[in-house]
This record gives structure tokens, C-alpha cells and sequence, in this order.
């Protein structure tokens, strides 16, 4: 077990921490503190994990209730698709602006709707494939794909003359 | 598009976890909870492994060790073996242009090592000095020059692909909304637009 839970680890823990990142206004330690969380809660209940659930919609689910629990703990209620790309920190203090194009670059993609926004997200910053999208949206490859690119020209016109 | 999925890249890469956090997750569940890796190794394989190891530890011992060591500097008895093992090593392993560079950015590494280990264990400076080889003249900006050269090279070929990526794949989505309107039988469509995915799997591939 210890084995496969390494590779397991290997192939997921980016994508779980980008994904966790992104959603608790890019703060980096609480970002470590909750994947570390959610490792640990794969890692008890690895031996109940059924590989045909899929292992990263596995871990996904896991990391989303985390993150929810940890706002619910904050006692924010928030819509788990809405708290993505939080650009505003803990403290109130804004965290991504160091870099304004990358700061742009976000305040975009809060514009979009959060399907299209998970989306982009899924395919370009937590390294899904298309199949995969297409699988947790219950939709063909293809049409993944083609919501894919739509949602890439609409961030396109939003950013339009601003990078 | 090119430029916007440039930019989600860099996004990703500011995203990153840090290596350390992600190692040392890792060591903690794995062995934290005593779920470490068994190596199976039986304990016949073990004892034959025994007199194996001294041989080649005998044999190649010394060399490892004068190649690795940065104790071993200029003036030591053993910095000829180990300048050998590099002349090889650069003969062999570094043949292009490109590659000797990049040798010649090892080495001065190395010899900066020595230099670090040398005046730790408290030898004088001007005594360091002298016994650094040639090696450690290169310029900084010699390294300067090669990593930047290396840096803008990787930038352009990844332009490069993501701009053909991106042009076959602008072309395909073309073609399949084409498809998607056309006249045709419906299963003919869903062949035609079968094999389009196909080619755009390839492309994200």
C-alpha cells in the first residue's frame, strides 16, 4: 500500500495544492496546511478508495469538502465555485497584486462564470485532460474541448488591451 | 491565444508547491505512520552482495572518493586521479560546443567546493588562491551568458510549440464547427468528428 500511495501522491499533489491555493486567497501556508490535510485523509482511507471512482475525482472531492470545512470553520459561508481566485487575503490585505499582469490575469477569470472559470482552471492551471473534464462534467471529450475553447476567448475579450 | 495560455502558464508555475513542503509531506505520511517501503532482500542475496561490495569498493573507492570529495584540491596528492576522471568524464560525457560549457560551469562548481571546503578547515587565503586551477578563472559572466542563452532557448521553443499547437488546434476547431453544421448523415458526422478529437488529443498530448 505504502507503494502505490506514493505514486498516488506523486501524480496528485500539485494539482491538489493548486487547486486548494486558488481558493484560499493564495496564501501559501494555509494553502500547505490544508493539503497536508487532505493528504492525510486520502492516506487513512486509501485502502477503501475504489479505483473506478476515479483517482483524482477521489482526491478532488476530498479537497473540496477541506476547503469548505475550512471556511465554514472561518465562518464564511461561501459557494465553493465563487471562492475561487479570491484575490482579497485573510487580513483583509490583497495578496496577488504583487504582479500586476498576473493580478489581471485573475481579476479576469473572476469575471467569468464559475463553470467556465473551472473550466479553464481545470485545463490549464490543475492539468486535467480533456477526457477527464469530460468525465466530471458527464460530457464527451469533445464537447469539453469545444466549452473549453469558448470560455478561453471570452477571458481573452475580458483582458482585451489590459495585458 | 498563444500569449493568453503563456500566461496561464506562468500562473501555473507561480503556483507551485514548494519541493520541500511536498517532500516533506510525503516522508511524513509515508513514514511517519510506519508505512515505509519493504525492500525485499533475501538474506542469501544478502551475504553473496557482502564480498561484491568490498571488491568494488576496494577498486573503486579511492577514485569515487578523490572525484568526490572537495577535500581533494590542487596540491593534493590525490587531485591527479581526480582531474583524470573529469578529463574523461569531459571527453566522453561533454563532446559538443554546448556540452563543454556546461562541463566547464560543473567543474568551476567544483572547484568552488574546494575552495569552500579549504577555508573551513581554516587554510589561508592566499594559500587557497594558489591552489586553484584554472577552472575557477571563467568569468561570471561566461556562466551569465550560458544560462541565459539556455534560458532564452527553452522560452523560444516553448513559444514555438505552443504557437503550432495552437494554430493545428485552431484549425481543427474550425473544421469540426464546420462538421458539426454540415449536411451529412449523422453517423458519417460523428465518424468525421470522432477523428477530429482523435488529432486534438494528439495535440494536447
Amino acid at each position: 500500500m505504502a507503494l502505490d500511495f506514493a505514486t498516488f501522491y506523486d501524480k496528485h499533489i500539485d494539482a491538489v495544492y493548486r487547486f486548494v491555493y486558488f481558493r484560499v486567497g493564495q496564501k501559501r501556508e494555509v494553502a500547505e496546511d490544508l493539503t497536508s490535510d487532505i493528504f492525510t485523509s486520502a492516506f487513512e482511507a486509501f485502502d477503501r478508495f475504489d479505483p473506478e471512482r476515479g483517482e483524482k475525482a477521489w482526491i478532488m472531492t476530498i479537497a473540496r469538502n477541506k476547503v469548505i470545512n475550512h471556511w465554514r470553520d472561518r465562518k464564511d459561508s461561501v459557494d465553493i465555485d465563487d471562492v475561487a481566485f479570491i484575490l482579497v487575503g485573510e487580513e483583509g490585505m490583497e495578496t496577488a497584486m504583487q504582479r500586476e499582469e498576473t493580478a489581471t490575469l485573475k481579476a479576469a477569470m473572476d469575471k467569468l462564470k464559475p463553470p467556465e472559470r473551472s473550466l479553464i482552471e481545470k485545463k490549464y492551471l490543475l492539468g486535467y485532460r480533456y477526457e477527464e473534464i469530460a468525465t466530471s462534467l458527464g460530457k464527451k471529450a469533445g464537447a469539453a474541448r469545444v466549452e473549453t475553447h469558448r470560455a478561453m476567448k471570452k477571458l481573452k475579450e475580458y483582458l482585451r488591451g489590459k495585458i | 491565444m498563444i500569449w493568453l495560455k503563456l500566461k496561464l502558464r506562468k500562473l501555473k508555475s507561480e503556483s507551485k508547491p514548494d519541493k520541500t513542503f511536498t517532500i516533506a509531506l510525503k516522508h511524513e505520511l509515508l513514514t511517519g505512520k510506519g508505512q515505509a517501503p519493504v525492500y525485499r532482500t533475501t538474506v542469501i542475496f544478502r551475504y553473496a552482495l557482502a564480498p561484491i561490495a568490498l571488491a568494488l569498493i576496494l577498486g573503486v573507492g579511492t577514485t569515487s572518493y578523490a572525484y568526490a570529495s572537495p577535500s581533494v584540491c590542487n596540491g593534493n596528492i590525490l587531485f591527479p586521479l581526480k582531474s583524470g576522471v573529469e578529463h574523461m568524464e569531459r571527453t566522453v560525457f561533454y563532446a559538443s560546443p554546448q556540452a563543454q560549457v556546461k562541463y566547464q560551469v560543473k567543474t568551476f562548481a567544483r572547484r568552488a567546493d574546494e575552495v569552500n571546503y579549504a577555508i573551513d578547515h581554516g587554510a589561508p587565503a592566499i594559500v587557497i588562491l594558489r591552489k586553484v586551477p584554472e577552472e575557477f578563472t571563467i568569468t561570471k559572466q561566461r556562466i551569465a551568458g550560458y544560462r541565459k542563452a539556455q534560458h532564452e532557448e527553452e522560452e523560444r521553443e516553448s513559444e514555438e510549440r505552443q504557437e503550432m499547437e495552437d494554430r493545428a488546434e485552431n484549425i481543427l476547431m474550425d473544421f469540426r464547427r464546420k462538421i458539426e453544421k454540415a449536411p451529412i448523415e449523422e453517423h458519417e458526422r460523428e465518424q468525421v468528428l470522432f477523428l477530429i478529437d482523435q488529432r486534438l488529443a494528439q495535440i494536447e498530448d
